[in-house]
């Protein structure tokens, strides 16, 4: 029992960090349409300039805002630079593209911080909380928090605020958005700021959880994916719930069957979604092409 | 005269024998090194043809191609280390299992949209490579020793890797350039508009895949038993990334464009290695890293249609009749534009 | 006396969440006839389309070829079945030529397996002699004779929709649903295509021609049936219809309620 609540409380934790990637993902897809496969990277930024601040000194808090102030930058860059003019490329040509930013930032982040594993300190000690017998490291706590402040915020952000409103009829309806005279492209832009400083910010509080390298973002995007798909592409609660779902799943698929085979089991959780709820059959994506 | 020639050279068994007398010729005259090289890059243009069938002709994407070729691979190391049976046997076994499996992804996910279809064809690269590292017959992270070769020499094997790209090229140009070929760039074009034909486009994409996986297979089975080792390192998600990084360089529709594009992502190769020498491994490896993505996201914006075939799709234009359009007006913007002026001419 | 009805549609309904676009709607066409579908934008017409065609799947009722039903079958069984349609904006694939796409629409029937075909497998190599044949034949008969060797992308739009219409007809269908075959054309070009319904009719098949250009539908439909608001609200000849009470309301009121539809119709894209 103590060993069920374990793993599925550190499973919590490790799916805290995939909903914060899966959330930036499904953002990106609903403004944009684009499977952005970089989403992990902006997490590995996150993480190796957090590392970066904190070893020179830097305060949490202020090293934690400057993180994910350049991982948004480079959100807006590609927002900017990369899809302004690929605007008009087919799915096709946008996996590819994404793919491409994939690698390109995980051989920049090297040449950068390099390629060796970070120790990344604690935001509160190496301490652990006792749970009905089961051990939590306090680090845990925050990166469920962050989980609890992004949702808080995002839903502050679409539901209460103008700008959002503006955001969530382009995602809607891209079309009805342009003829109000708001440029979807800009709304898409705001959706890589947004979704790189998300997955930045996961990558800050997860990045006292194991040794930081720069390696680390195609993992983590690979598991925010199949988040975002357990939940529901274009669910931004969705994607959080799948996130913590998924998190728990290799958790308990860790502790009962392998480590070895955790990253299997991830994936055939996709394959038998995929099988199970097919979205973007036919039928459905008939609505909009006939 | 130049456009019979021009058209002998689309000859697709011309083709093929140019395809396997170039690479021989030029393994005569350059020393071992260099022979190695152009067996290495025979093996993953007969996986670009493949994919090319399946992502420019049928307009899917495939982002598990490492595990097909993974699985012809250890097929071959397998049968021959295990069972002691000759690596031509265990060749044949790969390409069949690796079929059954694509058979097998296809009837689950191939009636998925592209982008889940590239998550699900992602998702079963992964599963397969920890197959690779956990199944007690692949020998784990060690891998497998001392597999067999194909009692070739250095020269021998390169004509059978080219050879194979011969017969890979041949078999392509011949579907993609028959009413058939018209079928599936018909499932490319609008998988709507196929359906109402007639036509079940899951049916069409899935034999494409399945192609495409064979041929992957049967590179794969070449390498095993040409380096002589195999280990699950090879056959990651980042090969996989790699191979679509070659088919699109060259251009998606093309055998030359699938040659090209092997070629010369391994020629980036070794000049960062000998560029590289001064720098530390995981340096080069990272700036290898940086240039493959940043190539991928430039071409990809500036010519998606690959290098080669943009160049092909302007000759083929300017071989018809009628004018000449550029290639992004054939697709439904010009269209639209189209309706308004003859809407409006006809009130 | 069942085969005198070459297709029946039944109490067909299409809900998409809480809305009905296609309610309750029932007719029968026979062969040889032209039946001209009408109706104010948003009446339903083109999701009818999409449920002959199992574009979407029905939520009631039923779908009858020759008396046997057809409903919960997949697109290309109907097709193949021998429903034959065209989209409101043509879907010709632009960058194969004129014959390739009529090659395309041939071999859909058969499929042959790619491995045959690339291998040159003799059944395949007869199985696309024969499409060539036939793409030949048909081309020949039609006003796209000289066009074969284009680019389909390349036509004018009006031989597009002339194209996608032939494409159509290569499946050898017993019922044609057009989508609007009109719109786009010049005068010149509606004229070969009313023509070409005619003929259509002529062999003995059973066209369904959704329009929104009144005049041409009063010209060559045989029976008209008028949707509004998804459902059926007047059958008949096009004088019948014409004197139609119900008709004539929904069409008095059209001005005011079209361009409302037309604007939503506008933002639902």
């Amino acid at each position: 029992m103590a060993t069920l609540l374990q793993l599925v409380l550190a499973g919590i934790g490790m799916g805290s960090v995939y909903a914060l990637v899966a959330i930036g993902f499904s953002l990106i897809y609903k403004v944009t349409g684009v499977i952005n496969f970089a989403q992990g990277e902006f997490a590995m930024i996150g993480s190796m300039s957090f590392w970066l601040l904190q070893s020179h000194g830097i305060p949490l808090v202020p090293a934690l805002v400057v993180a994910v102030a350049i991982a948004a930058a480079v959100g807006a860059a590609i927002g900017r630079f990369v899809m302004y003019p690929a605007a008009q490329a087919s799915v096709l040509t946008l996996i590819f593209i994404t793919l491409g930013l994939d690698t390109a930032l995980r051989g920049l982040g090297t040449l950068v911080w390099g390629v060796n594993p970070v120790a990344v300190q604690a935001f509160s000690g190496n301490g652990v909380l006792h749970v009905l017998g089961a051990v939590v490291p306090t680090q845990n706590l925050w990166i469920f928090g962050a989980v609890v402040i992004v949702a808080a915020l995002l839903y502050f952000l679409l539901e209460r605020t103008y700008f959002g409103q503006g955001m969530t009829a382009a995602m809607d309806n891209p079309t009805a958005a342009r003829l109000y005279g708001m440029n979807p492209l800009r709304f898409g832009l705001y959706a890589w700021v947004l979704a790189a400083a998300i997955g930045a910010f996961g990558g800050v509080v997860f990045a006292p959880m194991t040794m930081a390298n720069t390696n680390m973002g195609l993992e983590l995007g690979l598991y925010g994916f199949v988040g975002a798909i357990l939940g529901g592409l274009d669910s931004l609660p969705g994607a959080a719930v799948g996130g913590i779902a998924l998190g728990i799943v290799t958790s308990l698929s860790a502790g009962y069957i392998s480590s070895d085979w955790a990253d299997g089991v991830a994936f055939a959780v996709l394959l038998i979604m995929l099988l199970v709820r097919p979205q973007g059959i036919l039928g459905t994506s008939l609505n909009r092409r006939v | 005269m130049s456009r019979q020639l021009l058209g002998t050279a689309r000859n697709p068994a011309v083709q093929a024998l140019l395809v396997l007398a170039i690479p021989l010729a030029l393994g005569l005259v350059v020393g071992p090194y260099w022979v190695s090289e152009l067996t290495l890059v025979g093996m993953y243009t007969l996986v670009v043809i493949g994919l090319n069938l399946f992502m420019g002709y049928a307009g899917q994407v495939s982002l598990g191609q490492a595990g097909f070729f993974g699985i012809g691979a250890y097929a071959v190391g397998i049968a021959s280390t295990h069972f002691g049976l000759a690596p031509w046997i265990g060749l044949v076994l790969g390409m069949v299992l690796a079929a059954a499996a694509a058979w097998l992804l296809g009837v689950l996910a191939l009636h998925l949209m592209q982008h889940y279809l590239a998550l699900a064809t992602l998702a079963f690269g992964i599963i397969a490579d920890v197959a690779f590292q956990q199944l007690p017959l692949t020998g784990g992270n060690s891998g497998l020793y001392g597999i067999p070769a194909f009692t070739l020499n250095a020269i021998g094997f390169l004509a059978l890797t080219w050879g194979a790209v011969a017969l890979g090229s041949w078999f392509t140009n011949r579907l993609v350039r028959s009413g058939t070929g018209s079928l599936l760039e018909a499932v490319r074009s609008s998988e709507v508009a196929t359906a109402l034909m007639g036509a079940d486009p899951a049916t069409v994409k899935r034999q494409a895949f399945i192609v495409s996986a064979v041929l992957a297979a049967a590179a794969g089975g070449i390498y095993a038993s040409w380096e002589g080792y195999i280990d699950p390192t090879v056959f990651t998600f980042a090969l996989s990334i790699n191979l679509v990084l070659m088919a699109v360089v060259g251009g998606l529709r093309s055998v030359v464009g699938a040659v090209l594009g092997a070629a010369g992502v391994e020629a980036i190769n070794q000049i960062l290695k000998f560029a590289g020498a001064s720098l530390a491994p995981a340096t080069s490896g990272a700036l290898q890293l940086t240039i493959y993505g940043l190539a991928l996201v430039v071409i990809m914006i500036y010519w998606p249609e690959g290098l080669v075939t943009g160049l092909g799709a302007r000759s083929r234009a300017r071989r018809t009749a009628g004018p000449q359009l550029p290639l992004q007006s054939v697709d439904g913007h010009e269209r639209d534009g189209g309706q308004v002026v003859d809407g409006a001419q006809r009130s | 006396m069942q085969t005198e009805w070459l297709l029946e549609v039944e109490g067909v309904t299409v809900a998409f969440g809480g809305i009905v676009a296609v309610d309750d709607v029932s007719f029968r066409v026979r062969a040889g006839e032209v039946l001209g579908v009408i109706g104010p934008n948003g009446a339903g017409k083109t999701t009818l389309f999409n449920a002959l065609t199992a574009l979407v799947p029905l939520s009631h009722g039923d779908v009858k070829l020759s008396g046997a039903s057809v409903s919960g079958w997949t697109t290309h069984r109907i097709a193949r079945a021998g429903i034959a349609r065209t989209l409101q904006t043509p879907e010709i694939f632009p960058q194969i030529t004129v014959r390739e796409n009529m090659l395309a629409a041939i071999l859909s029937r058969q499929t042959p397996w790619l491995i045959a075909v690339g291998l040159g497998l003799p059944s395949a190599r007869r199985c696309e002699a024969r499409a060539g044949e036939e793409a030949d034949r048909l081309l020949r008969d039609s006003l796209l004779r000289d066009e074969g060797g284009r680019l389909a992308g390349d036509l004018p739009f009006g031989h597009q929709r002339l194209l996608e219409i032939y494409r159509a007809l290569a499946l050898d269908p017993r019922v044609l649903l057009l989508d609007e075959p009109l719109s786009g054309l010049t005068r010149e070009e509606a004229g070969v295509v009313l023509g070409l319904i005619r003929q259509i009719r002529g062999a003995g098949r059973a066209v369904l021609l959704v329009e929104h250009d009144l005049p041409s539908v009063l010209a060559v439909a045989d029976r008209i049936v008028v949707l509004a608001e998804g459902r059926l609200i007047a059958e008949g000849t096009p004088a019948e219809v014409q004197r139609d009470e119900n008709v004539r309301r929904v069409y008095l009121g059209r001005e005011a309620g079209q361009e409302r539809a037309a604007g939503q119709g506008g933002m639902a894209q």
